[in-house]
């Protein structure tokens, strides 16, 4: 299953290293779209969907949590699996998010974590890398 | 806390850091052996939360290549200054990631703000400027990186 992913995150380079630790994981992916802030990311979400976003919380213009928070009022949007990677990974932090039905990986992040993370969130069929 | 055990997170965190975002090997020393020699580029995080104040790294200009090559995964292609400044932005923030979770108890949460980015001439030295402050200094194949760690209180 090619997994269509929406990737944010402020910091263009992290949102490069984060697809590629993707595709070194062995993740069939099909599109991949980025978004450099929440009110970005909600923007594409409307045009486009997905089955996977992937979202840093710390954002100029629109956080990740103000991001996630939108996403549950939507009914659209609120069943699409967030995981969200972050160098803030307080306890408090993990707990809140997952309370919001989000995924939580600190960076950085092996591929081995976010293959493990993503087959576990998305309950698709894991085969092994590549 | 003593400074002791709080240089000795500081310094784990960006050795950590930048080995594991981009394969920079690092090792840590008292007095940096080419502090000021070359020019640099220095970026700071600002947090707030259970604790207050910033985190810097400064890496000579040239080791920016390797960061932000390394990081992006590019094979022979240089990137741009834009990309080296990002690259290294998030470096910081990767470290403050790493390093305030053990400052302070498990439950505390952080809000670390975006990276600011500052080229430093060769020649400049930044004094203390009065709040509770831990240097670390590192050896890189490229010269000396600085880490700082500013709190508004002392822990």
């Amino acid at each position: 299953m090619a997994i269509n992913v929406l990737v944010v995150d402020d910091s263009s380079v992290m949102r490069s290293m984060i697809i590629k630790t993707m595709n070194m994981s062995g993740l069939e992916l099909g599109e991949v779209t980025q978004a450099a802030n929440g009110m970005e990311a909600l923007g594409l979400l409307k045009e486009k969907w997905v089955d996977l976003v992937v979202a840093d919380i710390n954002m100029p213009v629109m956080n990740g949590e103000e991001m996630i928070n939108r996403m549950m009022e939507d009914p659209d949007l609120k069943t699409i699996p967030i995981l969200v990677v972050s160098t803030e990974a307080s306890q408090a932090r993990i707990e809140s998010l997952m309370n919001k039905g989000a995924r939580f990986i600190k960076k950085p992040f092996s591929p081995e974590l976010i293959r493990n993370t993503i087959v576990k969130m998305l309950r698709i069929e894991d085969h092994g890398e590549g | 806390m003593e400074k002791d055990e709080i240089k000795g997170k500081l310094i784990e965190g960006a050795v950590s850091s930048l080995e594991r975002l981009a394969f920079i090997f690092s090792y840590p020393v008292e007095v940096p052996e080419r502090e000021g020699m070359d020019d640099s580029v220095r970026a700071v995080v600002s947090f707030t939360g259970r604790l207050r104040g910033s985190l810097s790294i400064e890496l000579p200009a040239s080791a920016l290549t390797e960061l932000a090559g390394n990081m992006l995964g590019l094979d022979g292609e240089t990137p741009s200054i834009e990309q080296q400044y990002d690259a290294l932005g998030e470096t910081a923030n990767v470290i403050c990631g790493s390093v305030l979770p053990s400052l302070a108890e498990e439950s505390a949460i952080f809000d670390i703000g975006a990276p600011e980015i500052t080229p430093i001439a060769r020649g400049s030295f930044e004094m203390p400027d009065g709040k509770f402050e831990v240097r670390g200094y590192l050896e890189l194949d490229q010269g000396s990186c600085t880490v700082k760690l500013r709190l508004d209180e002392e822990l």
